[in-house]
């Protein structure tokens, strides 16, 4: 009869249950493992056959038949080698080991009988978790992150033999509960107190923040686009326990969980260079794995350069900042990754770059040539257009100190918080540029000075219905932000002044 | 076109596709043959009386009697809505005879009129926001006073001045460095079909013939003869009159 040990696979960012059967029989020695393995799974073989030998045991000398179960789904990766490992010294009664289906094993297998830390180790606990496990066997180093899922035995383990004597209940484990490892919360670098001399760019920026707008600065090399950037992660709120988890599943597929850490406590930042693939942006590869937009998933996604990008890059943009997640279809499965990111990018203003500065030379209809590069509907989705001014470095003004990141910080959650408490009714809206018309109507009254001059600017930079939409809805975020029912006057102006993109088009000299 | 009309155009066009043979001979040739079918019909005894005409240009003028490429190229004409300005003809502006180079065959699109008062404005591809703000007030009070403004469609300075007279309702006349079938430089696209529309878009360069860096400065001197006056606007020291 063959032997049933059971492990995990992923897919997209969960994981399911992997039934690993063992069976030897009679015949020209040699290991078949089946079940739609990847380079990585076939290669066990080797690993399996060294680990035993190099744990005292001796390995078959028999046809070994290994099936992956269920067989007709792709997997990958080398963290099967333990279950096989024991699977096989089990079937041959090597170990006298009971209750093996009580376990899941996860780990891969060195030549010399070390397990060694595997990619994806959360969600597979997690998966664990929800089909009744009560023990997880892992290798050591992924202890501290495995330990993040609460109710579930973890067992960390530094060799094989380790594990065959934990199994045969000759030996107790030693690292059952490990202190919980170091969050990756490091004290941010970054601060936006180093910004100096953008006080009209540190609002917007806070207003884009505080509503969940996506933002689109433009301004001359070196005025601090980048630099603004860089901070937003550090004003947004603090991540909830559930999103942290979402957040460090995602880097925990893709590998990029440093080891000896558990959980992602910032807010991811993700600036792709702008010849980032498409699939490296949406994600994809035979196995799809998350790309950046997954990445950046509950933080910021800052494209700088962004006519630089390739049109249809920018245009695969789409689906994920609308329907906040990415869907990839590939002969073995659909993969599904959320993206739930705050879209921030930066642009000259025209190719040169000095535009509208004496240096520039750019003729009118390069300039929209240029701006035309970035399509409608991804400008569609970016509801503040900043102009960014470069900075006079020896003006008194900057000298005197800014807004740090905490007071902004606070700003953003307490606006924050009155958005939900206004949405808690609505179905899958949480922040103010998530609104639709029906709730634009319900939220964003003007009085009539308001109306009146948001028709009067409208008017004479021939502003569609859909700008005024966003207006409105930046316009309800500026009123939250300073703790009003009513959208005001000044509310109004101040986000008319967001319009820089479109303000800038409306004067250049071009045929009508 | 009227089938002896298209005819003739085949020999204005002929005319002008002979090797070593430029608008100055032509014009030379059309004075004493009167009609470029005579021309085409000549011998070689007629052609060396002709006073001026060089041996080399003489055989030129015998060896290329193929009318293939005036076929093609009036050909192109219909298909991309071209017209042909020949030098007999009544709206080729006298003003415009005036240089001993002129033209024989000028190639049209768009609205071809009488025109009284003219202005060549023509300046740098590359120019400052002041030099702009200066050029718009020229060619506003230009448009306003009814004279049709004449430039070369580059980037710039040139685009500025078609942009603001059509803006203004003026009429605008366009003169290419390559055949009317291309748009160079490509963002002018949509300037290009507005000069088509309430304009006029003239070449002296057959249909097919791509931008090229000797093009330019023979089609400044069809903008100078059209032009009444003419204004440059930040030149650089370098740029050809």
């Amino acid at each position: 009869m063959a032997t049933l040990v059971k492990s995990f696979a992923i897919q997209g960012i969960d994981a399911y249950i992997v039934d690993i059967e063992t069976k030897t029989m009679n015949g020209q020695p040699m290991i078949s493992i089946i079940g739609l393995g990847d380079q990585a799974v076939k290669e066990a073989a080797e690993r399996i056959q060294s680990a035993i030998d190099e744990s005292g045991y001796e390995f078959p000398k028999k046809k070994v038949i290994i099936s992956l179960a269920p067989s007709d789904k792709k997997k990958c990766g080398s963290h099967f080698d333990l279950a096989m490992a024991v699977g096989v010294l089990k079937q041959e009664e090597l170990i006298a080991a009971k209750d093996l289906l009580q376990y899941g094993l996860i780990g891969e297998l060195s030549l010399n009988g070390k397990l060694r830390p595997c990619r994806g180790i959360l969600p597979m606990i997690i998966a664990a978790k929800k089909n009744g496990y009560k023990k997880v066997i892992i290798p050591k180093d992924n202890m501290s992150e495995a330990q993040l899922v609460k109710g579930i035995q973890i067992l960390g383990f530094e060799t094989l033999l380790d594990v065959l004597r934990y199994l045969e209940g000759k030996k107790p484990c030693e690292t059952i509960s490990l202190e919980e490892g170091p969050e990756i919360l490091q004290e941010s670098q970054v601060d936006f107190a180093d910004v100096k001399g953008q006080e009209e760019l540190v609002e917007a920026v806070t207003l884009a923040a505080a509503g969940g707008h996506n933002m689109l600065m433009i301004g001359e090399p070196g005025c601090g686009k980048t630099m603004v950037a860089k901070r937003i992660p550090t004003i947004l709120p603090m991540m909830t326990e559930e999103e942290c988890l979402e957040v460090t599943k995602i880097y925990s597929i893709s590998g990029l969980l440093p080891s000896g850490h558990s959980m992602v406590k910032n807010r991811p930042f993700r600036s792709p260079h702008h010849n980032v693939s498409l699939n490296a942006l949406i994600g994809g590869g035979v196995n799809a794995m998350p790309g950046e937009v997954s990445l950046a998933h509950n933080g910021v996604l800052f494209l700088d350069e962004l006519p630089e990008f390739s049109r249809r890059t920018l245009d695969a943009l789409r689906q994920p900042i609308e329907d906040k997640q990415v869907s990839i279809s590939r002969v073995n499965g659909m993969h599904t990754f959320p993206s739930s990111f705050m879209f921030v990018t930066a642009m000259n203003p025209c190719p040169c770059g000095y535009y509208p500065g004496n240096k520039c030379r750019c003729s009118d209809y390069e300039i929209i040539k240029y701006r035309g590069k970035i399509s409608g509907p991804i400008m569609d989705r970016i509801d503040i257009q900043k102009q960014v001014h470069p900075v006079d470095f020896f003006g008194i003004d900057n000298q005197k100190p800014s807004r740090t990141s905490k007071e902004l910080r606070e700003i953003v959650t307490s606006t924050r918080k009155i958005q939900q408490e206004r949405f808690a009714e609505e179905e899958g809206i949480n922040c103010n540029a998530q609104m639709g018309t029906a709730l634009i109507k319900k939220y964003c009254q003007l009085d009539k000075e308001s109306l009146d001059y948001l028709r009067e600017t409208s008017e004479r930079y021939g502003y569609s219905a859909r700008v005024i939409h966003k207006l409105l809805r930046l316009a309800r975020t500026s009123a939250d932000m300073n703790q009003r029912d009513n959208i005001l006057f000044e509310d109004v102006q101040k986000v008319l002044s967001c319009r820089d993109l479109d303000q800038s088009n409306s004067k250049m000299l071009v045929v009508k | 076109m009227e089938r002896k009309n298209c005819k003739e155009l085949e020999y204005w066009i002929w005319l002008t596709q002979i090797p070593w043979l430029g608008p100055v001979t032509a014009k030379t040739l059309v004075d004493v043959f009167k009609d470029p079918r005579a021309i085409y019909n000549s011998d070689q005894e007629q052609l060396s009386q002709v006073h001026g005409l060089s041996r080399k240009q003489i055989d030129s003028i015998l060896q290329n009697k193929s009318m293939e490429r005036a076929k093609s190229i009036l050909e192109m004409c219909d298909k991309e809505k071209i017209s042909v300005l020949t030098y007999e003809n009544t709206f080729y502006p006298k003003i415009a005879k005036c240089p001993h180079d002129a033209p024989v065959l000028l190639y049209y699109k768009g609205n071809l009129r009488e025109l009284s008062d003219t202005v060549g404005i023509v300046g740098a591809r590359r120019s400052t926001q002041r030099d702009k703000a200066n050029l718009i007030e020229i060619v506003k009070e230009q448009t306003h006073k009814g004279i049709a403004v004449i430039s070369g469609m580059a980037k710039g300075i040139d685009s500025y001045a078609h942009t603001v007279c059509i803006n203004e309702g003026g009429y605008t006349v366009a003169v290419l460095g390559n055949g009317l079938d291309i748009c160079y430089p490509s963002e002018h696209r949509q300037l290009m079909k507005r000069i088509e529309e309430t304009g006029l878009l003239l070449s002296e360069y057959p249909p097919g013939i791509p931008p090229s860096r000797y093009n330019f400065p023979r089609r400044n001197r069809i903008i100078s003869a059209w032009s009444k006056r003419l204004i440059v606007v930040a030149s650089g020291k370098k740029a050809v009159p």
